[in-house]
């Protein structure tokens, strides 16, 4: 019943086992590496003898053991995580019941369903190859189910030949083929948000600084804009409650509204420039953008605070195209808006509070008492630092007049608080400012450790950007995080590969891993229809949508023939040669008279017995006998004799002569 | 039921037609047929699905992947075909045998570039052995029912090289014709056989108490055959000596085929069959006499498979070769 | 050298009448440098053949009738005791002439036959450790009686293989016993060419061409006897090799100096009956055989 099933086969079956569920480890509850113990174990137990194959009891067991183990993932991880654990459930309890091909047959179709939800959550290059690893070690199973006879070495050569011949296919598919809209809707993957979260608490923005991870790259299609100028808005906060900012009901309700299609319409003026986002997956769906930008036919969608919101998490590695203008046409803030934004506790922070006061009774022009705050920053002896002492329950009491030290949301909560207390409306901007311009590779580069706080204030009848932390640490603002902060810049990680940038040559191959990673990003996980455009534009100049289709059929055309040119190689095969075409033609023209020539009968006897048996008109008939012998001397001549070319062509013409006297 | 039937006969005059009787026969793109398999199937619906959740996700290297394994899907059933395509199967004779026993149908295959595996069965014929493979050598077996001459139908072929996603496969006729002896019946009735010469009836007490009567030793003689050596004789040491039978120059025994009286034909001439198999082994000197057709009693393989020969193909005519190329 | 082919044939021909197929066949053989084996009941004009056939290519020739009781010696020669040069003398036996007419072949004993054996392979003779060479060229035309077996040794299949062709004669036509009876005179066996003109058309067959496709034919042929149950003896190698020397013979006598499927077919049956037929068997077998092989190989492909 398992002689099918070599040592070899089951060696294969557990290499690509292990290799797919280790290469989903993150996503997989342990109790399934559990259950795959067990089954192994028994299939091993089968395999050597020791166990008797499970009855169909036992396989019922375990596949309700299992559903169980799945509801319980169901219920705290999401509908994607249950898909997930479903597939990976049949894939281990296939162990059970190997019994047939069928059987492994089955196997290896999960295991490609697998390696495509590993794509899920992997697309970098190495894990992208790694894939295509795990997809061809399950071809390689099938081979070796199906090619038993072949050498393993061979399997191997034949199968790699296999691979390397359906990839002109599978490219031309990959970047013709236009790209469909999503479907439906499918569940999402859970996974750790990650990047700046809804509400801010003084420390945050700090603890987000300690990490390298990349945020987003962004390329423009004019210029890319000054280092000061880099002021990626994420995210509004406007209201304050002691302890941290937060967004109030008003832009929770815009955030919803936004995720569901709703698109805050407001006429632009002043088209400065278009750029494009690559976000890294934070599974949250804030974009990053630069005042003010819309979406370009995307669903990213704007909202009245001027960020944008895509409708869905962003999962992957997702491009977002922008627009950049240089202002709206209409500043809009009415009455809701205005109290929100300069609402306060009514308590605390009494020596603020009385500061602010003496601020307010002086004489001068708002624009006067906002430079004067800002002032204070740069004339008094603030310092800037990651690692700010601890606050009292009076944070800006505690910062203002305490401690003095302390990071952007520090500087920008402050300034915000001391604006509202002057009744000018006020909020805090979270977002992400500067990032690392690569010349060459013509993108820039947003880690979360340039992620950054700031202030925004409604002055002269729009909102207008103030960065307190311009005034303390100017260097941040113009440089980055790390030339203000050499010291402390990523203390936690010191083998950060960004550390070894000071070697030269580390740091050319740092940044052609970056570009190639860029491009890889943008020319392969975000290649969509738009790019599609651009390549068939470039390579074969404008076409429009049905010149698409036509080209695209065309080039599937030639892709198909090609691999049958490759496979079944034409000029290889032995052909009829030009005598034994004539032959054919001869034999055909008799075939109702006399029939075909016999099996082991010659040439020369088939024509005598043409002469013999076959009706000639009377008045051709001494000449056509005459011809079919003739017929067959030229035709021995020409196939068995060593002709020299020309006596070889003067003969065939003479036997195309004796066919047609015939 | 009977659409079933229609069909069937509607597939095998339409084989007729496109792959007709030949003992060679080259495969090429006109008598292969090709499909995919279960598994075909299944992993083409897992390339579909795979297309669905790389679109839905908007996922660029699913995409990939499920156009990688699509494409490969197409290399398969073109190398598939290609694996087949070329194969040269040439049937051979098959030796005669008894009725009821397993017959051997030998072939011989040759391909080009061999590569592929192949798997042979019978189409029409239940499955007794498996088919074996040695090199270019294959054999395939069926059970012949009755005596005369035995079809045993067309040859399936077929391969699932590389990765069992496409099964190609042809019905080939190799014309195979075998000849079927009856099944021989013991009895110890020696009913229609008797002694002597046609007008002699000596009874057949006489004739069958000739057979084995062995009259003595003489000196081997080179190119005597190996079978009457005196290898008893030899072992012990004294020489070598052939053993020589009385009854082989006595009178020679006629069987014969009494068609009216007693049991069945068949039955008859399965008796026969056992006779002349007794007989040969006696090394007795016999004949057989059927209505309209008398073998002249002699001895020897030759003479017993002219006498089975008779026997098989009493009452029937010889089938048309096929073999016109 | 080819228009003496049409004299030779005419020659034989006037002396075997209505044979003109064998008789070729029989031409074709010794052209090839092959031994040639002819069966057939006694008074068919087997002797009479083989007797034309060395006069008229103007060779030497002894005929030797085998019996029972024949020895080695008979054949090969003998040494003799001289005892006024008190030294052992070789004298030669019939074998050394260029045609060695072996009548009844199948009537000597098996050591006789043997001695012939080395003979006719070898083209030379081993006596008393001494090794002499025989005559250039070297033919062994034997006869056989296919009926009246009693007391005689049938050749083993390895001394079969020795010869390389079989042929049989066969009953004439009437129209030619008729001319034979009437007495139709025919001048005297003259010879036709001489030995040196022989050996220039032995070289000249040996250049005729085989195409690669009718050495696949002849492969084909080869290989359908050896997987076939049907086939008891296969066909061995020196088969081969033999079948296509004697089919470039044929090509050769037909005036082409290129092989055809036409010629290996013409020559099979007379290399390949003898050796596909089964020993002790009928002979008949044999040339059934061959027809049925020449029938499922089909000469093209």
């Amino acid at each position: 019943m398992e002689t099918f099933l070599k040592r070899h086969h089951l060696l294969l079956i557990l290499l690509c086992y292990f290799t797919t569920t280790f290469s989903l480890f993150a996503q997989i509850h342990w109790l399934i590496f559990v259950l795959a113990l067990l089954c192994i174990g028994w299939r091993l137990g089968i395999y050597f003898g020791r166990l008797a194959a499970p009855s169909v009891m036992v396989n019922r067991l375990a596949a309700i053991l299992g559903a169980a183990l799945l509801m319980g993932v169901v219920f705290s991880q999401g509908l994607f995580s249950a898909m997930m654990h479903l597939i990976v459930l049949g894939y281990t309890l296939k162990f059970l019941e190997l019994s047939a091909r069928r059987d492994i047959n089955v196997f290896i179709c999960t295991g490609l369903v697998l390696v495509a939800v590993f794509y899920v959550f992997e697309t970098s290059i190495l894990m992208a190859l790694w894939g295509m690893v795990l997809a061809v070690l399950h071809l390689a199973l099938a081979m070796s189910l199906y090619s038993a006879h072949l050498s393993q070495h061979r399997q191997a050569k034949y199968l790699g030949r296999l691979v390397l011949v359906s990839l002109p296919l599978a490219l031309l598919l990959f970047l013709l083929l236009p790209r469909l809209p999503p479907m439906w809707k499918l569940p999402l993957q859970n996974q750790a948000k990650t990047g700046l979260s809804d509400t801010v608490n003084p420390g945050d923005i700090a603890e987000l600084s300690r990490s390298s991870e990349l945020a987003f790259r962004a390329s423009f299609a004019a210029e890319v804009p000054a280092p000061n100028e880099r002021y990626w808005r994420v995210m509004t906060l406007d209201q304050y409650q002691g302890n941290q900012w937060s967004q109030s009901q008003s832009i929770k309700n815009a955030i919803d509204v936004a995720q569901r299609g709703g698109h805050f319409n407001i006429e632009m003026q002043g088209v400065m420039q278009a750029y494009e986002l690559i976000l890294e997956p934070s599974y949250q769906t804030w974009v990053p953008s630069l005042a003010v930008s819309q979406g370009r036919a995307n669903r990213a969608n704007l909202m009245a605070n001027y960020t944008l919101r895509n409708e869905i998490p962003i999962g992957q590695r997702t491009m977002l195209r922008l627009q950049q203008f240089a202002d709206t046409k209409m500043h809009y803030i009415d009455l809701t808006m205005a109290r929100q934004n300069t609402l306060l506790p009514n308590t605390g922070n009494e020596q603020t509070r009385a500061w602010a006061a003496q601020l307010a009774a002086q004489s001068g022009s708002t624009q006067q008492k906002i430079n004067q705050v800002l002032q204070r920053f740069t004339g008094e002896r603030f310092s800037y630092t990651l690692k700010p002492p601890p606050l009292g329950p009076q944070q800006i009491d505690d910062f203002l007049f305490g401690t003095q030290a302390g990071f952007c949301v520090h500087y920008a909560g402050s300034f915000v608080y001391i604006m509202r207390l002057l009744g000018i409306p006020a909020r805090m901007v979270t977002g992400y400012q500067g990032g690392e311009w690569d010349p060459e590779g013509g993108f820039l580069t947003v880690r979360q450790y340039d992620a950054h706080a700031w202030a925004e204030v409604y002055l002269d009848g729009r909102w207008q950007r103030f960065d307190p932390t311009a005034f303390v640490a100017p260097e941040r603002v113009e440089q980055g995080l790390e030339l203000a902060l050499p010291n402390e810049f990523l203390a936690d990680d010191p083998l950060s590969l960004l550390k070894l940038r000071s070697n030269p040559m580390l740091n050319q191959l740092y940044l052609a891993m970056a570009q190639f990673d860029y491009l890889w990003a943008v020319w392969v996980l975000n290649y969509d229809n738009q790019k599609q455009f651009e390549l068939i534009k470039r390579w074969f100049g404008e076409v429009d949508f049905f010149g698409q289709i036509w080209l695209f059929i065309g080039l599937f055309v030639a892709t198909i023939v090609f691999m049958l040119l490759w496979h079944l190689k034409p000029w290889q095969r032995v052909r009829l040669s030009v005598e034994d075409k004539l032959l054919l033609r001869l034999q055909k023209r008799f075939k109702a008279n006399v029939g075909e020539r016999q099996q082991g009968e010659t040439v020369t006897d088939y024509c005598l017995r043409l002469r013999e048996e076959a009706d000639f008109s009377p008045q051709l008939a001494a000449q056509q006998r005459a011809n079919l012998l003739k017929f067959a001397q030229c035709y021995n001549a020409l196939k068995y004799a060593p002709l020299r070319e020309q006596q070889r062509q003067e003969t065939l013409d003479q036997l195309r002569q004796l066919l047609r006297g015939i | 039921m009977q659409t079933h039937q229609w069909f069937s006969s509607r597939f095998e005059r339409w084989l007729q037609r496109h792959v007709p009787a030949r003992s060679h026969i080259v495969l090429n793109r006109k008598n292969l047929f090709i499909l995919p398999t279960w598994f075909g199937v299944t992993y083409l619906v897992t390339c579909f699905t795979l297309f669905l959740l790389g679109t839905n996700y908007q996922n660029n290297l699913i995409l990939f992947l499920s156009f990688l394994l699509s494409s490969v899907f197409v290399s398969c059933l073109l190398l598939s075909h290609k694996n087949m395509s070329g194969l040269a199967l040439e049937a051979a004779e098959p030796e005669p045998q008894f009725a009821e026993q397993v017959m051997a149908f030998p072939v011989k295959i040759q391909h080009s570039a061999e590569q592929g595996q192949f798997y042979f069965s019978l189409q029409k014929q239940p499955h007794v052995l498996d088919p074996v493979i040695k090199g270019q050598q294959v054999v395939v077996y069926a059970k012949a029912c009755h005596r005369g001459y035995f079809k045993p139908g067309r040859l399936t072929v077929y391969s699932l090289f590389p990765l069992g996603l496409f099964r190609v496969w042809s019905h080939v006729d190799l014309g195979w014709q075998g000849l079927v002896y009856p099944k021989p019946i013991e009895t110890n009735l020696v009913l229609d056989s008797d002694a002597g010469d046609q007008q002699g009836d000596l009874g057949r007490s006489r004739a069958k108490a000739g057979f084995d009567e062995f009259a003595g030793l003489k000196t081997y003689q080179v190119g005597e055959s190996l079978k009457s050596v005196a290898w008893k004789q030899l072992a012990q040491g004294r020489g070598w000596h052939s053993k020589a039978f009385e009854q082989a120059q006595g009178a020679p025994v006629w069987l014969t085929l009494n068609e009216q009286t007693g049991r069945d034909l068949e039955t008859k001439l399965s008796q026969l069959t056992s006779q002349v198999l007794q007989l040969d082994e006696q090394n007795a000197l016999y004949g057989l006499r059927l209505s309209g057709q008398n073998i002249t009693p002699a001895q020897g393989p030759s003479h017993k498979l002219a006498c089975l020969t008779a026997l098989a193909t009493y009452g029937l005519t010889a089938p048309t070769k096929a073999g016109v190329n | 050298m080819r228009n003496t082919v049409a004299p030779i044939l005419s020659q034989l021909n006037q002396v075997v009448l209505g044979k003109e197929q064998q008789v070729e066949l029989a031409l074709v053989c010794i052209l090839a440098g092959g031994h040639l084996l002819i069966e057939d009941l006694p008074g068919m004009g087997k002797t009479t053949l083989a007797q034309g056939l060395a006069t008229t290519l103007g060779l030497s020739y002894h005929r030797v009738q085998f019996t029972s009781d024949m020895l080695p010696a008979d054949i090969l020669g003998v040494s003799i005791f001289d005892p006024q040069q008190q030294a052992f003398h070789f004298h030669k036996g019939p074998i050394f002439n260029q045609v060695l007419l072996a009548d009844e072949i199948n009537r000597a004993s098996p050591k006789t036959q043997s001695a012939l054996l080395e003979a006719m392979a070898e083209q030379q003779i081993s006596i008393d450790s001494e090794t002499y060479a025989l005559p250039e060229p070297f033919f062994v035309i034997a006869t056989q009686n296919p009926l009246d077996q009693a007391g005689t040794f049938p050749l083993p299949e390895s001394q079969l293989d020795r010869f390389m062709m079989r042929i049989e004669l066969g009953f004439p036509d009437p129209k030619a016993e008729l001319a034979m009876l009437q007495g139709q005179q025919f001048s005297e066996v003259t010879k036709v060419i001489d030995v040196a003109q022989l050996l220039l058309m032995q070289q000249q067959v040996k250049a005729v061409s085989a195409s690669e496709s009718v050495l696949n034919y002849l492969l084909r042929l080869i290989g359908h006897s050896r997987y076939n149950a049907t086939y008891p003896n296969p066909l061995s190698p020196r088969c081969s090799k033999t079948l296509l020397q004697a089919a470039k013979a044929k090509a050769w006598v037909a005036g082409r100096d290129y092989l055809l499927p036409d010629d290996v077919q013409a020559v099979f049956p007379a290399v390949a009956d003898h050796r596909l037929g089964l020993l002790g068997g009928p002979q008949a077998s044999g040339a059934a055989l061959s027809e049925t092989l020449l029938h499922a190989v089909d000469p093209l492909v």
